[in-house]
C-alpha cells in the first residue's frame, strides 16, 4: 500500500515536471513546434534525478547527473533540429531548480532559526552548483565530439 | 586618367570602405544587444559576433561581452582598426523565438554575407517580435499550478497558486513600469502576493500556505539566473557570472524580504 502511494507520488511529480516545464516554455516564447520535445526534457531530468536520489548521497550528485543528462538531451535536439541548444536546456532543468529549499531557507530566517536556514541555504547552493557543473561537463564532452568530428573530416 | 585622380579615387574608396565597416560594426552591436536581451549566454554572443565578423572579411575580431557591456574591435584588411562599445542596461527576460531567429540570421549571414542595410532591416524585424499577452498569462498560470503540486501541494493549492500567478502577471504589466528598478518591484510584488496568499490560506480551510507560495515563487525566483551564473563561471566568463550571481542573490533577498514581511504582518493582524 505504501509502495503504491510512493509510486503515485512520483508519477504525479513527473507529470507536474512536464507541465511546469511546458508552462515555462510558453512563458519563454518557445516556438510551438518545439514545445513538446522541450517540455519532455523537464520530465527526463526529473526522472533521472529520482533514479539517482536513492543511489547517491547528498543533493549535489543527483542534480549533477540530471543536469548533465538534460544538457546532452538539449545538445542532441539542437543538432537534429538545427536550433540553438539554450531553450531546450533552460526548459529541461527547471524542475531541478531548488525553489522549495530557497523558500524554506527564507522561512527559517524569519522565524529566527539561523542554523536551519543556513542548512537549507547550503542545500540550495549544492543544487545550483550541481546543475551548473553537470551542464558544463556535458558541454565539454559535446565540444570535444565536435572537434573530433572536424578532425576526422580533415 | 592621371595619377592624382587615381590616387583620389582610391582614397575615397578606402574611406567608403571604412564607413561601411563602421556601419556593419554598429549592426553587430545591435545584434549582440538583442541576443543578450533574449537570454543568450555570453559565450554564444561572443561566438556569433566573431563568426559574423569573419564572414564580413576582417583580419581579426576582438569581441568582449559581459552582461552589462559589449566591446568590439575589428581589424580591417588594410590594417586600420575600428572599435565601438555599447552599454547594456536591461538584461531582459528569455525570448527563445527571438533567439532562434537571431541564430538563423547569423547562420544565413555567415553562409552568404549581405549588405548591412539589409542586416539592419532584418534586425529591426526581429526586435519587433514580442511574446503575446495571452501566452504570458497562460504560461505563468500553468507553471505556478504545476509547481505548487510538484512540491507536494494538493490540487486546490495548485488552483490557488494559479490565481495568484494571474495577479503576478497583472503586476508585472502595470506595477513594474512605475517601480524604480527590478529590486523594488520584487519587494512590492512579493509583499502583495505574500499578503494575499497568507490571508486566503487563513480564511479557507485546507489550503497549504507554503505550497502555494512555493508555486508562485517559482515564477519570481532567480533560479535560472543563479544557474546561469554558476555556468558562466564554470565555463570561464567569470566577470559575467559573478555579476549575475550577485544580482540574483540581491533579487532573492528582495523576494525573501517581501514574502517574509507579508507573513509576519498577516500573522500579527489576525
Amino acid at each position: 500500500m505504501t509502495e503504491n502511494i510512493f509510486i503515485m507520488d512520483k508519477a504525479v511529480q513527473l507529470i507536474m515536471a512536464l507541465l511546469g516545464s511546458a508552462g515555462f516554455a510558453i512563458l519563454f516564447h518557445l516556438r510551438r513546434e518545439l514545445m513538446a520535445v522541450a517540455s519532455f526534457g523537464g520530465l527526463l531530468c526529473w526522472l533521472v534525478y529520482l533514479i539517482c536520489e536513492p543511489v547517491m548521497s547528498g543533493y549535489f550528485f543527483p542534480s549533477f547527473v540530471a543536469s548533465a543528462c538534460g544538457a546532452f538531451y538539449a545538445e542532441v535536439l539542437a543538432r537534429v533540429l538545427k536550433v540553438p541548444s539554450t531553450p531546450f536546456f533552460v526548459v529541461a532543468v527547471i524542475p531541478l531548480i531548488p525553489g522549495s529549499t530557497l523558500y524554506y531557507a527564507m522561512d527559517q530566517v524569519v522565524h529566527g532559526y539561523l542554523s536551519l536556514a543556513s542548512a537549507y541555504g547550503v542545500r540550495t547552493m549544492q543544487c545550483a552548483l550541481g546543475i551548473g557543473g553537470g551542464m558544463s561537463v556535458a558541454w565539454a564532452v559535446c565540444d570535444l565530439s565536435r572537434k573530433l568530428r572536424a578532425g576526422i573530416k580533415e | 586618367m592621371d595619377t592624382s585622380t587615381l590616387h583620389q579615387t582610391s582614397q575615397t574608396e578606402t574611406k567608403d570602405r571604412f564607413c561601411r565597416a563602421g556601419r556593419f560594426l554598429h549592426q553587430l552591436l545591435v545584434m549582440g544587444e538583442l541576443m543578450q536581451s533574449c537570454g543568450a549566454e555570453v559565450f554564444r554572443v561572443e561566438d556569433t559576433l566573431n563568426r559574423m565578423g569573419k564572414a564580413y572579411g576582417v583580419e581579426r575580431m576582438d569581441v568582449f561581452v559581459i552582461t552589462s557591456s559589449i566591446v568590439i574591435t575589428m581589424e580591417l584588411p588594410d590594417g586600420r582598426e575600428l572599435t565601438q562599445t555599447r552599454r547594456i542596461r536591461e538584461s531582459g527576460s528569455n525570448d527563445f523565438t527571438k533567439l532562434e531567429r537571431l541564430n538563423g540570421l547569423s547562420r544565413e549571414y555567415c553562409l552568404n554575407p549581405f549588405d548591412e542595410r539589409v542586416l539592419s532591416q532584418r534586425l529591426e524585424e526581429i526586435r519587433s517580435v514580442h511574446l503575446p499577452r495571452r501566452s504570458r498569462y497562460a504560461g505563468s498560470v500553468l507553471a505556478a499550478c504545476s509547481f505548487a503540486v510538484f512540491f507536494g501541494g494538493s490540487i486546490l493549492d495548485g488552483a490557488a497558486a494559479g490565481i495568484f500567478a494571474v495577479m503576478i502577471c497583472l503586476m508585472q504589466e502595470y506595477v513594474a513600469p512605475v517601480c524604480m528598478n527590478v529590486m523594488i518591484f520584487n519587494v512590492v510584488v512579493s509583499f502583495l502576493t505574500g499578503t494575499g496568499i497568507c490571508t486566503i490560506s487563513r480564511w479557507l480551510f485546507g489550503l497549504h500556505m507554503d505550497m502555494i507560495m512555493i508555486g508562485d515563487i517559482m515564477l519570481l525566483i532567480p533560479g535560472i539566473a543563479i544557474t546561469n551564473a554558476v555556468r558562466d563561471v564554470l565555463i570561464g566568463d567569470t566577470i559575467s557570472g559573478i555579476m549575475r550571481f550577485i544580482e540574483a542573490m540581491l533579487w532573492a533577498g528582495c523576494l525573501a524580504f517581501g514574502f517574509m514581511s507579508a507573513i509576519w504582518m498577516v500573522g500579527r493582524i489576525w
